[in-house]
């Protein structure tokens, strides 16, 4: 018998959100399709800054007030919030999203801002999915809650029973199945983003890159622009990447906030998620945490490398 | 390769390529077709007997009138296709190009007989695809963008996670595609 392939591309999460599937028959590749886009789908919907429904808008407007009731969905992707700013002491901080507004970087919704004085600890995960906010705040989850996506559409899959498969969200990936030979996974040069550099293979994984070095802490502005050496012509001088290599999508995207304010001091957090990272530096530096080479499919490191 | 006392290893980029590795781990292909119209057609609206299609190439004045509703570059020839069960109308498919980052992008967009979206897929998207990273300087296109639109698919989570310009693009191009179908809806008579 020979398995049926299937791939398509849907606008979800604000990107292109590609979806390869393989399974025994055609009807169970196309029903894990649908699958993978209807969670992805809820979830989008749930966690979207934007939109006056989601759950996000309704904890914006009433979690101060009074303990609010959230999917299941919302729940997940705030435990796991919640969980990554405790670990790295707040670093990690889905409370920014009042600063990204004044950058512009997110669309004021129609509420009084609040102040830049909470923190995830003014978060309070209670009984029976509900939560409660300590003081008025703005939740942006988007990072994540699109890793979280990302890992729903794969459980999809696997429910529908695809064999193999992988979900591509814009900078989030994931991989599952038997093949042995794994996905390819090449990353754009942040400094020039028509070269791929191609890093390996990663098998029954998660990837996240994220070029948003700065989220979240110094001021936006100089990251933003794009700054021309005039030694070297017309190269973003700040411009550099994560990658991130975890169990699922959520988590590795977290991470490589994380990662991108830390840098190698995320190690031990990096360990405790059992993760493992690579930072491109342009114009050509390239660092792994240990663990990278082997998590893509290497020995400790691949054959004939110079030094840096 | 240098080593520190955490653990980390650098590399040089340059040498990544000479050890080897691109030819492990092949570029992904720059054009791929993930539909054809036929399959759209069927995907949409499984239902259907009969579909009628036929194409329409939006005059200048057209285009500029639709660059008021979105602007976006849009090839402006269109296929629209209505889908039908007997004598029942049950909706219609549009397949329209709208640019991406540098090529064309073509989508259908399929709206049910009262003119609500059933469903809207990728046909063909040309540009390197894969594995996307989000630079500052590509956010940055997107900082202060509103896309006044009852449609969710694009304009949310992507201030954080990072829409390709593209995405944008599409939105754009399907709102055009929707004032359209609402004027031909009242030139037909519907």
């Amino acid at each position: 018998m020979t398995a049926s392939t299937l791939r398509r591309i849907r606008p979800w999460l604000g990107t292109y959100v590609y979806v390869d599937v393989e399974a025994a028959s055609q009807g169970i590749a196309e029903a894990a399709v649908e699958a993978a886009f209807e969670r992805i789908a809820n979830v989008h919907q749930a966690m979207s800054f934007h939109s006056a429904e989601s759950d996000l808008a309704r904890l914006h407007h009433t979690a101060h007030l009074a303990p609010t009731r959230v999917s299941a969905h919302t729940w997940a992707v705030l435990e796991q919030a919640l969980s990554l700013a405790e670990a790295s002491e707040g670093v990690f901080d889905p409370t920014i999203a009042p600063s990204l507004v004044r950058q512009g970087t997110l669309p004021a919704p129609d509420l009084p801002c609040p102040d830049e004085q909470g923190s995830w600890q003014d978060i309070l995960l209670l009984d029976d999915e509900h939560v409660r906010f300590r003081r008025p705040l703005w939740l942006d989850l988007g990072g994540i809650a699109k890793g979280y996506a990302v890992d729903c559409a794969v459980e999809a899959m696997l429910q529908q029973g695809a064999t193999q498969g992988s979900v591509n969200a814009g900078g989030d990936l994931r991989t599952f199945g038997s093949d042995p030979q794994g996905l390819p996974v090449t990353v754009r040069n942040p400094a020039n983003p028509a070269e791929q550099i191609p890093l390996g293979r990663i098998r029954n994984r998660a990837v996240a890159t994220s070029g948003d070095y700065f989220l979240g802490r110094s001021s936006g502005a100089n990251g933003l622009s794009p700054i021309v050496d005039p030694q070297r012509g017309s190269r973003p001088s700040r411009c550099r990447s994560v990658t991130v290599i975890a169990e699922n999508c959520c988590l590795a995207d977290g991470l490589t906030k994380i990662v991108s304010l830390l840098g190698k001091d995320a190690q031990a957090l990096l360990e405790r998620f059992d993760a493992c990272a690579a930072i491109i530096e342009p114009p050509e530096k390239l660092h792994v945490s240990p663990g990278f080479w082997e998590a893509v499919g290497h020995g400790t490191s691949p054959e004939g490398l110079m030094h840096a | 390769m240098s080593k520190s006392c955490d653990g980390w290893t650098t590399v040089s980029l340059v040498s990544l390529a000479s050890a080897g590795i691109a030819t492990l781990c092949p570029p992904p292909a720059e054009a791929a077709q993930y539909m054809s119209v036929e399959q759209a057609q069927k995907a949409a609206f499984p239902e259907a007997d009969r579909f009628d299609a036929r194409s329409l190439r939006l005059t200048p004045e057209q285009m500029r009138a639709l660059d008021a509703v979105a602007s976006v570059r849009q090839r402006g020839e269109i296929r629209q296709i209505d889908a039908w069960a007997g004598n029942k109308l049950l909706g219609t498919l549009y397949v329209d190009d709208v640019i991406g980052k540098v090529e064309w992008v073509t989508y259908a967009l399929a709206l049910g007989a009262d003119g609500t979206v059933r469903s809207l897929e990728i046909l063909e998207y040309r540009e390197t695809h894969g594995y996307e990273v989000r630079t500052p300087s590509w956010r940055k296109q997107f900082a202060g963008l509103r896309i006044g639109t009852p449609f969710h698919f694009g304009e949310d989570i992507k201030n954080i996670s990072g829409a390709t310009l593209s995405c944008a693009h599409l939105t754009a191009g399907v709102q055009r595609l929707l004032a359209l179908h609402a004027q031909s809806g009242k030139a037909a008579g519907k």
